[in-house]
């Protein structure tokens, strides 16, 4: 039998900002491919649960493994290139570079994985019709309405085939159809592309198409029994 | 204003102090540089002006003689027959003392009573009348500068000795001239004594001049009275003929403000305007919960004033410092080569003062109303949108280049136009660069597009999103990146003119200096027709060129006469190949040579007549040509030595160029020259190379202010562009972050901060290579050739060219570097979760 | 009198040097004038019996000297015109080095020139000063002659008069020949003039004090052929100055009938008369009447403070003389007559009007007000 490993396995973590403590004994394992949700109130630590995943930002205490590499250990050159390879993130707030066009901004992280200019453009526009966006390629982030800035977001964060997406309330800035359909296209292209998908939100809805759902109360993660 | 917005303007700089400092440090840096080097140039004009007008004071014009000096009667028929009240004698010359032989002092003879009018005399003399009666009738008394009493250790009643042509005379102190109002000024002072005793110390019957107070009727008036033997001259021609070099100096200081000037406008509209646009956002969600456009306006306005003003201030007291060190570089240089004593720092008026007060918060004003304006106008939605700014800063920067168009054709019309106006050409020199500067950010943009594959290829994505950056952020860099053009195009053109002026003051010297022994005397028949004989046949002697030196007034305000009988190696001139056989026709008696500084300011042209006083009146001589005169005075005739004896029946000779044959030994040529001439004192023997040596290094020496200058005006500005670039830099924490969390290295954040300014600082200082050429032609084709008549020619020597380019691109890279540092510390988390 | 007025000037700048009583310009050409050096030179102790014409010229062996003529004068259509035309005569050395150069000079003179124009309201006044070098100013006996550049007094007849006035400067010209009706009148006691309680503190005084005048003059672009009375006044001595006296009033006064009074009250700092104020009373037939401090009784009637300098002068006066009967009352045909030249000081033609015993006085004169 193959051992499969967890993609991310977060083992003990503590994590304070001074005296404030916003994590603590919070142990996560993710595997391959899954949908996991966090939920928790605003402030509650959903952000800083995916930054230390991503590695912006460092634990008090405990261990993260992302892909097989322990963050702890890595420098922040390592870092980078894990995020770069690895990861997608998407924003609350799309985050979009406002001086690069919609192209531009999903060719920007396979530019930065050196793949060749053809390719990146090739790839970017399949992601803009694949997202409906085509035509708007051309379009400054502010040319464009919040969930189509949010679907380019998702085209970024996916355009150069990372295994992990990181999902910080993407639809917290939306209307509710718009979030609808957001949730709906993350859904199914990371499930497509079978990468896993890990969203802090403080929305209900999108629990009934998580694998798994967490919780942040106080400072204890635990899984919720669905 | 309103609290609130006032209350969110604060917090805004208290939550980004950095963005206060810089915003201030730009603006007070712009003001420094204008004000310090407006206040040298105004230190080193009055310190010229003073140590002039104390010769001359409130005096119009001066009647001088055409031989020389001129007879007492002339003085007495002016003022019994004429009725002259206005009319003051003067009688000056230089001396040596016993106890500072090494310099020389100027002496001056006056009438105390006639004085009063002319040189507020009175204010020279000590309070007692005792000194007065003495100074006018006990013989040998005279008033000493104070300086000179301090230096010397003298006192009133001192006995000091004056050596004049040999003889040594023993005069007593009996008060010091006054130094209070003139020494605040920044000028010196002469020895002081009566006109008899100066008669009688300087063993002459004449006097130098008359100094006149004339309206121009009365000028005219004198002019028709046909008094023989003297010309009257405008006091102001004269003035100026004092020192040529000063005014070269000066006028480069001018360019130098004016350019101080531009560059600071050009930072603090930089710096202020970018204080405002980055906060565009904030004001289209003012305007959107309704805060009216006028609210907007003024409190963004108050603001500016307020900043403006701490700035200005702060920039006034930096500038006044700057000032002090510039200032005393001015007037070393002006001590040292124009006068012969020290000249003291000037105060300066407060007028200076108020310009940098009007500069640095009008500018603050104007830069930020103008995006103000425009966020106050536009729709609230528009005004948050970034990309909306860019393109319409994307425009705004095409128009600008397209505005260059007419400015420039305004500045080649200015500049084509065949006025002699300086003022024209400095005013064409301004629109040049105000429309060079405008094409500064269309260029940059077109730079960074042409580099952008390149910057990909080295840097990879960071390159190309460096030079992308460069032109998607035109609103927060074009302004700063013309300034930085402007200033350093201003290093080069400034750096091009000296040096191809120094080199044609060297090939002129090469020209001129064509013997290899140079005799001079200032004494009357020092050097006998039978001395020249004799040098001329004595052993390793190939031959002589002889000539008379004198000063001869002429209608058109007093010229250098240099007659002059040639050498085995010609006349030593270099002549304008205008007119052909010049020198022929010369060598023949057909007519004279002028210098170009004469026929340009006299608008002569070959084939023009001159007319000279001779002792047989005014006689026209016909001018064959020009030659190169880089010398100190208002303009030089050239003629044969015959031709001069003839018309002025002057034996003297007062130069000798002797050329020695190259295979002779020199030093016992040398040795049986001095032999011929005896232990003459008043003769000087000086090789051509010390000749050459000395005027390079009073050339030198008179630049090396303006290269002290340029670079200082540089750093300045250097410094200034740095602040505005950093605060452009540190602006864009969150997009750094989101790259950051893209994965892109804190190496490569920190080489895609450094490779976009340091694309702007190579934008720039390609640019201004162009840029300071043009600069330069216009400062040697124009300004210089309107000052002055010089003609030279432009030398491209890559020095000045290379530094600049080395300061624009040091100047972005310094920029960089702390932004890149701190773009490459920040937690990129926080910059993510602020919004 | 104007020796004491240069006097007077030191005094005045070391006491009032912030008033700005004296104009900056020249202040210490009239400092040398009148302060020192005078070692050597003569001084005014005993009587003199005048001798003319020679006395008319300058005595060198005395250090100041002066030649001094004022008048009235009007056209035929009677338009007022005052003149004021002086020399002074200064000695810098009483044994002066021999000098090679021909500008050496041992001499220094003054001149004030000035005009009222009472119709035009207008005050012009002048001056300048040279050397007596290079024949650019000088006096002469034989014709007598005293010049200071083209300004000249020249006399033609046996005994000086007629006297030929030439005065010239940008605004004003004066041509003015001028007839003595009466032999000269010696003041003080016995042409002695003394001015206070030293020895040698005096001059040598005498007037010539009816004057015929005719000739002509110009104000700006206008001239006037006029006509008048005139005065000259000469003194010369070598002093220095009683330190208590502030200034002082002088009036040399024309009247109707052929009588001429001179009188002049020196002030002392507490503003009292010096016991050596006096004048004389010129008779018709050119006998004098000395007048001492006691006979004279001066009275202020109006001030007049100058715009330009800020000074205030009594301009207006009640002069009696009650030995004699006489009350008169002496206005300026121009409060503006202040003298703003080196020295400061108010010198104006004024009218005269009163009395004596019933008997209607009128005349013009001059007045000189000093140290105000």
């Amino acid at each position: 039998m193959i051992h499969v490993e967890n993609q991310i396995e977060l083992v003990n973590i503590q994590k304070n900002y001074g005296p404030h403590v916003v994590l603590s004994n919070c142990d996560l394992s993710v595997r391959n491919g899954e949908f996991v949700v966090v939920v928790g109130r605003s402030g509650s630590g959903k952000s800083t649960l995916l930054n230390l995943i991503g590695g912006l930002e460092q634990p008090t205490d405990g261990t993260i493994k992302v892909s097989g590499n322990s963050l702890t250990n890595l420098n922040e050159e390592e870092l980078s290139r894990l995020r770069r390879q690895k990861l997608g993130f998407v924003f609350q707030f799309f985050n979009l570079i406002p001086t690069l066009t919609a192209l531009e901004n999903i060719r920007l992280p396979m530019a930065l994985n050196r793949i060749n200019k053809k390719e990146t453009i090739e790839r970017a526009l399949s992601l803009l019709e694949e997202f409906g966006l085509s035509g708007f390629d051309q379009r400054f982030p502010e040319e464009l309405s919040g969930g189509e800035q949010q679907r380019v977001a998702i085209a970024r964060a996916l355009a150069h085939k990372p295994d992990i997406i990181l999902a910080d309330e993407p639809t917290g800035n939306l209307d509710l159809d718009t979030a609808n359909e957001v949730l709906e296209l993350l859904n199914r292209t990371c499930r497509q592309r079978g990468t896993t998908l890990i969203m802090a939100t403080h929305s209900k809805k999108v629990i009934g198409l998580a694998d798994r759902v967490f919780s942040i109360h106080g400072s204890d993660l635990n899984e919720a029994i669905m | 204003m309103n609290r609130l917005l006032g209350s969110a303007a604060t917090r805004f700089y208290l939550k980004r102090p950095w963005q206060l400092f810089l915003a201030i440090t730009g603006i007070s840096l712009g003001v420094a540089v204008y004000v310090g080097v407006d206040l040298a140039n105004d230190s080193a004009r009055r310190a010229f002006e003073l140590s002039a007008s104390l010769i001359t004071g409130q005096t119009t014009h001066h009647l001088v003689g055409v031989g020389g000096d001129i007879p007492n009667s002339l003085y007495q028929d002016l003022r019994l027959k004429h009725g002259l009240q206005l009319a003051a004698p003067i009688i000056e010359d230089e001396i040596r003392l016993t106890q500072a032989p090494s310099r020389e002092f100027t002496v001056i003879g006056i009438d105390p009573l006639k004085e009063p009018s002319f040189r507020g005399f009175s204010s020279f003399v000590p309070g007692d009348g005792t000194t007065l009666r003495q100074l006018i009738a006990e013989p040998a008394t005279i008033l000493a500068p104070e300086s000179l009493m301090l230096e010397l250790g003298l006192q009133v009643g001192s006995e000091l000795d004056l050596i004049f042509e040999n003889t040594q005379k023993t005069v007593q102190i009996i008060g010091p001239v006054t130094e209070i109002s003139l020494a605040e000024e920044g000028a010196t002072t002469p020895i002081v004594m009566d006109i008899a005793t100066a008669q009688e110390l300087l063993d002459r019957k004449t006097i130098s001049r008359i100094d006149l107070i004339l309206s121009d009727i009365e000028a005219e008036k004198i002019s028709s009275l046909g008094l023989s033997g003297v010309v009257l001259v405008n006091a102001n021609d004269r003035n100026s003929s004092f020192d040529e070099l000063a005014r070269a100096f000066r006028i480069n200081l001018t360019a130098l403000s004016l350019l101080a000037l531009l560059v600071g406008i050009f930072l603090i509209y930089a710096t202020m305007s970018f204080a405002v646009i980055q906060r565009r956002k904030t004001f289209g969600v003012l305007r959107a919960i309704g805060v009216s456009r006028n609210q907007l306006l003024m409190g963004i306005l108050v603001e500016a004033f307020l900043i403006g003003s701490i700035a200005t201030i702060l920039g006034l007291l930096l500038g006044h410092q700057l000032a002090k060190i510039l200032v005393d570089l001015v007037l070393q240089t002006v001590g040292d080569f124009y006068f012969r004593s020290n000249v003291a720092a000037a105060n300066p008026p407060p007028w200076l003062y108020a310009k940098g007060l009007v500069l640095g918060l009008g500018t603050s004003l104007l830069a930020a109303a103008a995006p103000a304006l425009d966020a106050a106008r536009t729709s609230p939605h528009a005004a948050m949108s970034r990309s909306a700014l860019e393109r319409s800063a994307l425009k705004l920067t095409d128009r600008a280049a397209l505005f260059s168009i007419p400015i420039m054709a305004a500045a080649l019309a200015l500049l084509g136009l065949s006025t002699r106006s300086l003022f024209v050409g400095f005013a064409g020199l301004f629109f040049i660069i105000a429309a060079s500067a405008l094409l500064v950010p269309t260029t940059t943009r077109i730079f960074a597009k042409v580099v952008e594959p390149i910057f990909e290829y080295i840097f990879g994505i960071a390159g190309s999103l460096a030079a992308r950056g460069v032109s998607t952020s035109l609103s927060r860099t074009g302004v700063a990146t013309a300034a930085l053009s402007v200033a350093v195009a201003t290093v080069i053109g400034i750096g091009l003119m000296v040096n191809s002026f120094r080199i044609s003051v060297e090939e002129w010297l090469s020209g001129t200096l064509t013997a290899d022994i140079y005799l001079s005397t200032e004494a009357d028949n020092a050097i006998t027709t039978s001395q020249i004989e004799a040098i001329n046949i004595s052993p390793g002697v190939l031959g002589t060129s002889v000539t008379r030196f004198t000063r001869i007034p002429t209608e058109i305000g007093e010229v250098s006469l240099r007659a002059q009988m040639p050498g085995p190696q010609g006349w030593g001139v270099t002549v304008n190949d205008q007119v052909p056989q010049a020198i022929e026709k010369l060598g023949s008696n057909q007519g004279i040579l002028i210098s170009e500084p004469l026929a340009f300011r006299r608008n002569l042209t070959p084939g023009d007549e001159l007319y000279l006083p001779t002792i047989q009146g005014q006689k026209p001589f016909i001018i064959l040509g020009f030659f190169r005169d880089y010398n100190t005075n208002v303009g030089t005739v050239l003629m044969p030595l015959e031709m001069y004896r003839t018309y002025w029946q002057d034996e003297m000779v007062n130069g000798v160029g002797i050329y020695i044959n190259p295979r002779a030994d020199r030093n016992n040529t040398v040795s049986g020259i001095r032999g011929i001439l005896g232990n003459n004192s008043t003769i000087r023997m000086r090789s051509n190379d010390f000749i050459r040596e000395r005027s390079l290094s009073i050339f030198d020496q008179t630049f090396k202010i303006t290269e002290v200058l340029r670079i200082l005006a540089g750093l300045v500005a250097f410094l200034g562009l740095a602040s505005a670039l950093m605060s452009i830099e540190l602006e864009r924490g969150r997009e750094v972050a989101v790259l950051r969390a893209m994965g892109i290295a804190p190496r490569q954040i920190g080489i895609l901060t450094l490779s976009q300014t340091t694309l702007l600082g190579l934008a720039s200082g390609l640019f201004a290579m162009p840029l300071g050429i043009i600069m330069a032609g216009l400062l040697i084709f124009v300004i210089n050739l309107r000052s002055f008549g010089w003609s030279m020619n432009l030398e491209l020597s890559s020095q000045p060219l290379l530094l600049g380019l080395l300061l624009a691109v040091t100047a972005s890279i310094l920029a960089g570097i702390y932004p890149a540092m701190r773009a490459v510390k920040s937690g990129v988390a926080t910059q993510l979760r602020d919004e | 009198m104007k020796n004491i007025l240069l006097l007077s000037v030191v005094i005045l700048m070391a006491c009032s040097e912030s008033k700005k009583t004296i104009s900056a310009q020249g202040s210490n050409a009239t400092q040398f004038l009148s302060e020192s050096g005078t070692d050597g030179y003569k001084r005014v102790i005993t009587q003199r019996m005048f001798d003319f014409p020679a006395d008319h010229s300058s005595h060198d062996n005395y250090q100041n000297e002066w030649w001094y003529f004022t008048g009235n004068l009007e056209t035929t259509e009677e338009r007022h015109f005052g003149f004021e035309l002086t020399f002074f005569r200064f000695g810098l050395d009483s044994t002066p080095a021999p000098r090679q150069s021909q500008w050496g000079a041992n001499q220094v003179w003054m001149g004030h020139f000035a005009v009222t124009d009472t119709e035009g309201e207008k005050f012009i006044a002048v001056e300048r000063f040279s050397r007596q070098a290079l024949n650019l100013a000088g006096s002469q006996m034989d014709p007598f002659r005293i010049w200071l550049e083209d300004w000249s007094v020249l006399g033609n007849g046996q005994n000086i008069s007629p006297l030929i006035l030439n005065a010239s400067s940008d605004r004003i010209t004066l041509d003015l020949t001028l007839e003595a009706q009466k032999p000269p009148v010696s003041h003080g006691n016995g042409g002695v003039d003394q001015k206070g309680p030293e020895e040698g503190n005096a001059s040598y005084y005498y007037s010539l004090s009816n004057l015929n005048a005719t000739g002509a003059l110009r104000v700006d672009d206008t001239s006037f052929d006029v006509t008048g009375l005139a005065w000259m006044d000469r003194e010369w001595g070598t002093s220095s100055l009683s330190p208590d006296i502030a200034g002082w009033d002088w009036f040399g006064l024309q009247l109707s009938d052929g009588r001429e009074i001179m009188y002049y009250r020196l002030r002392t700092d507490d503003l009292q008369s010096s016991p050596y104020s006096g004048g004389s009373i010129v008779l018709h037939n050119g006998g004098r009447i000395s007048l001492s401090m006691n006979d004279v009784v001066l009275e202020p009637l109006e001030y007049w403070t100058s715009p330009e300098t800020s000074a205030t002068y009594p301009i207006s006066w009640k002069m009696s003389i009650p030995r004699e009967g006489i009350e008169l009352t002496i206005q300026p045909y121009l409060n503006e007559q202040e003298l703003n030249l080196t020295v400061r000081y108010w010198e104006g033609a004024v009218q005269v009007n009163g009395n004596q015993a019933g008997k209607t006085l009128t005349g013009n004169g001059y007045a000189e007000l000093t140290g105000y």
